[in-house]
């Protein structure tokens, strides 16, 4: 019962000095409102394989924070495969991935009361996957067409995004942006053998450079008011 | 700064729009009209058709001479055969004037065998070959890459042969010689 009592009065000394220590901010306009803390998002561009590729599965999760003025370190992760990726035999390439990099936000000064954001940004990606191939036929009109074993390799991409895009806050602390990426890959030749369908994260290890489209809904966990 | 933003949620809104009408067109009619506008999507991004040799083939270059001199050279009524087990002969070239054949290289063994018959005299002739899958694309499919060992003939009417070029892929390029024959 006492205990009860103490930690009453010590939460409440602490939003009464919170509360003093607010109304201590001198008066910034909307500004005086605004809120720090880690956003944490899903790219709901992924959803979109279930119309564009249905042999594609995907997922992604962000988490990015503004702990500078302006910038925004970013950590993304995910999911992606493909099966049945193959013209004339079994294809399947699976794995996880993540991106470190930065946002900018280009925005002016006095926009920054609220909310919104145009960035530009860099990530370094990396992806851990395998893929494998089966029902290999090698044709020979002459000799008869050959069957192979299935073949699989283990195999790590390495690639770089410049990233632009838009976050608008829809409510408090609940934001939604779409990102555009262009996307270089380091290592094109990480199976000479066979060149990958999909480096999940990356796109089509076929091409060397490619292009990325993300849809975020992120929600900023308001730990800090200022 | 009031436009600024409304453009913001506007721009961002129109492109939510678009996923939720995708999403709720997907929903209510899978059939008929999604369908086609997929199809047609699709079919204007990826290409189906291969239109890669998928298939090795040898070079083999007529010469006389030797090979710090070598000349090209044309032979007339040459019949070529390769040795196939379980299966009838079946001719690569019937009586014919060239100066350079193409032969398939057995993609299932590490050698190939071929007679090369030429005014009623003929020759076998082996090659020995390691073979290594490789993807030519998605569409096409894969082919076998054939590094060549060793090329081993009866002299009867050939009098020795040279490998030029080890490697035999899928791609026939214009001036590719694998190996010289010479009579």
């Amino acid at each position: 019962m006492l205990n009860c009592l103490r930690m009453k009065n010590i939460s409440g000394y602490f939003s009464e000095l919170l509360l003093l220590l607010l109304l201590a901010q001198p008066a910034r306009g909307q500004d005086t409102l605004r809120t720090y803390g880690p956003r944490i998002g899903i790219d709901l561009a992924r959803f979109g394989y279930l119309f564009t590729d249905p042999r594609q599965v995907g997922a992604e999760f962000s988490l990015d924070a503004e702990i500078y003025p302006d910038i925004y370190p970013v950590v993304e992760a995910g999911y992606n495969s493909i099966s049945g990726g193959g013209g004339s035999f079994d294809y399947a390439s699976s794995g996880m991935y993540a991106r470190l990099g930065a946002d900018y936000n280009l925005l002016p000064a006095k926009e920054k009361s609220i909310h919104h954001s145009i960035t530009a940004g860099i990530r370094y990606g990396v992806s851990f996957f395998s893929h494998r191939a089966g029902r290999i036929v090698i044709q020979s009109d002459y000799w008869g067409d050959y069957m192979l074993d299935s073949y699989s390799r283990k195999l790590t991409g390495h690639w770089l995004e410049l990233a632009g895009g838009v976050k608008t806050e829809l409510a408090a602390n609940l934001f939604l942006g779409w990102s555009v990426r262009y996307k270089i890959l380091i290592n094109p030749e990480m199976d000479p053998q066979v060149t990958p369908r999909l480096v999940p994260g990356y796109g089509p290890g076929t091409g060397q450079r490619g292009f990325g489209f993300s849809y975020h809904l992120m929600y900023k966990i308001p730990l800090l008011k200022k | 700064m009031i436009t600024l933003t409304s453009t913001f949620i506007h721009i961002n809104l129109i492109l939510l729009l678009a996923v939720a009408f995708i999403i709720f067109v997907q929903a209510m009619k899978p059939g008929l009209l999604t369908n086609l506008l997929l199809v047609l999507l699709i079919s204007c991004v990826t290409q189906d058709i291969c239109d890669e040799d998928n298939q090795s083939e040898l070079v083999v270059k007529f010469k006389t001479g030797s090979l710090t001199n070598a000349a090209d050279t044309i032979i007339a009524d040459v019949t070529v055969y390769g040795i196939r087990e379980g299966k009838t002969d079946s001719l690569l070239y019937d009586a014919a004037s060239v100066s350079r054949i193409l032969l398939p290289l057995d993609p299932g063994h590490g050698a190939s065998h071929f007679v090369c018959r030429i005014n009623d005299q003929s020759d076998t002739i082996g090659i020995g070959h390691d073979n290594e899958a490789y993807l030519i694309s998605y569409t096409c499919g894969f082919a076998m890459m054939f590094h060549i060992r060793e090329i081993h003939h009866t002299t009867h009417v050939i009098s020795h042969a040279e490998v030029i070029e080890s490697q035999v892929d899928a791609e026939l390029l214009k001036d590719e010689e694998h190996i010289w024959i010479f009579f």
